[in-house]
């Protein structure tokens, strides 16, 4: 069976194809602007500009026709409306112009059961992207989030951060950089409120010690980092001892961070579970992740009628049955 | 109050196309919530017709790129 997966939550288009087992095609193309952030209205235009042309480069890549195509996925939410609408409404016309049945992904969710096609099996997923931060884990049929931040990302945070520092975007691979360099640990507000995470305010003050001339920028993005990512990983180590599961995926473009993965193999080691992370092109925001989950999805004879296509800004993975 | 009222017409190639390009928009046009400004959308035969009337020129701007970039997606993927 082969899907055709459209992701545009937010600034990345992306179009995947995939089978059970294989990826034959993960294409995108994210918006950059110069000083980072989105504008909604931007990237639904990028998106709408670049759908036919990434479409077509899908297809050649994956050396199929659209014909070929057993079911079309598309992410259906969480994410920015005037990006969701542009997806959907490709989706569809995709759909009824070839004859094909559609499915609504959802976008957190995608970013965990990508990792099945590689053996993982019933993980404990850190999602850490621009927009999103969650501990999740399958539970009683659903996607439980486990732990979540309050405020913003953790993703958005390391860029803001960076733009503070006059670093440019995307900041996070800078503050990455800088961090190695780090030698003293400088105090910042760790905030972890049950099982949920805050960074907004370990932001302003990091942001407040850097303009107080008094610390090292390479001490000041260390410590940044060190403060992050251990609430990030204190809040994974009590989801896999609350859930008992047995391996840990970490997802979404901050992924890619050394030092993330690093602090969560540690924990991992010391807990006797699984660690895993996908290949970069699958942990971002990317399509082969939507066709994926819209591929499991069908299979299990899930179904939607055009009606049932409609966005949702905040879709909750709970909201989701997982029947696959 | 002064408002702003027209009418866009496009044309399609065939009857088909513009009722797979309006079956796709359809969806977006009923669960859009427009405060400053209202659309009528249909179909006639191989045409879609926008008829709108909007409080200001921004609420123009902004309601019609948005149906203008749903309907352009939509023809895109028509033919691949």
């Amino acid at each position: 069976m082969i899907a055709l997966g459209i992701e545009g939550t937010a600034h990345t288009l992306g179009i995947g194809i995939v089978t059970e087992d294989k990826v034959l095609a993960n294409v995108m193309d994210t918006l950059t602007t110069e000083r980072g952030g989105i504008h909604p209205k931007e990237a639904a235009e990028h998106h709408a500009k670049l759908m036919k042309f990434l479409l077509k480069r899908a297809l050649q890549e994956a050396e199929i026709s659209i014909e070929d195509i057993d079911v079309i996925a598309f992410s259906q939410g969480p994410g920015l409306g005037p990006c969701l609408r542009v997806v959907a409404t490709a989706a569809r016309a995709l759909a009824i112009r070839y004859n094909k049945p559609i499915v609504g992904v959802n976008h957190c969710i995608a970013h965990v059961e990508i990792t099945k096609m590689f053996g993982i099996k019933d993980p404990v997923g850190l999602y850490v992207s621009g927009g999103n931060t969650q501990v999740l884990a399958l539970e009683g049929g659903r996607y439980r989030v486990f732990g979540e931040t309050l405020d913003i990302g953790i993703g958005n945070a390391l860029d803001t951060f960076a733009r503070e520092l006059g670093l440019g975007f995307p900041g996070g691979p800078k503050i990455e950089k800088l961090a190695q360099k780090g030698e003293k640990y400088i105090e910042l507000p760790y905030a972890v409120k049950g099982m949920d995470l805050s960074f907004s305010g370990l932001l302003t003050e990091a942001v407040r010690k850097f303009k107080s001339g008094r610390y090292k920028i390479e001490d000041i993005a260390y410590s940044f980092q060190e403060t992050a990512f251990a609430a990030l990983v204190e809040v994974t180590e009590r989801a896999v001892a609350h859930t008992e599961k047995e391996e840990v995926v970490l997802v979404g473009g901050v992924a890619a961070n050394n030092r993330l993965r690093e602090m969560l193999k540690i924990m991992t080691e010391d807990r006797g579970v699984k660690f895993f992370v996908p290949p970069y092109d699958l942990c971002r925001d990317n399509g082969a992740m939507i066709a994926y989950t819209g591929l499991l999805m069908y299979k299990a004879g899930v179904m939607f009628k055009i009606e049932d296509t409609i966005v949702n800004q905040r879709f909750r993975t709970d909201e989701v049955e997982v029947t696959w | 109050m002064n408002r702003i009222k027209g009418t866009i017409e496009i044309e399609f190639p065939s009857e088909e196309i513009a009722k797979i390009v309006y079956e796709s928009v359809l969806f977006e046009h009923l669960s859009v919530p427009y405060r400053r400004s209202e659309i009528e959308f249909k179909r006639e035969r191989n045409r879609i017709v926008l008829h709108f009337t909007a409080q200001d020129n921004s609420a123009l701007r902004g309601t019609l790129n948005s149906y203008l970039r749903w309907i352009k997606v939509a023809m895109d993927v028509v033919e691949l």
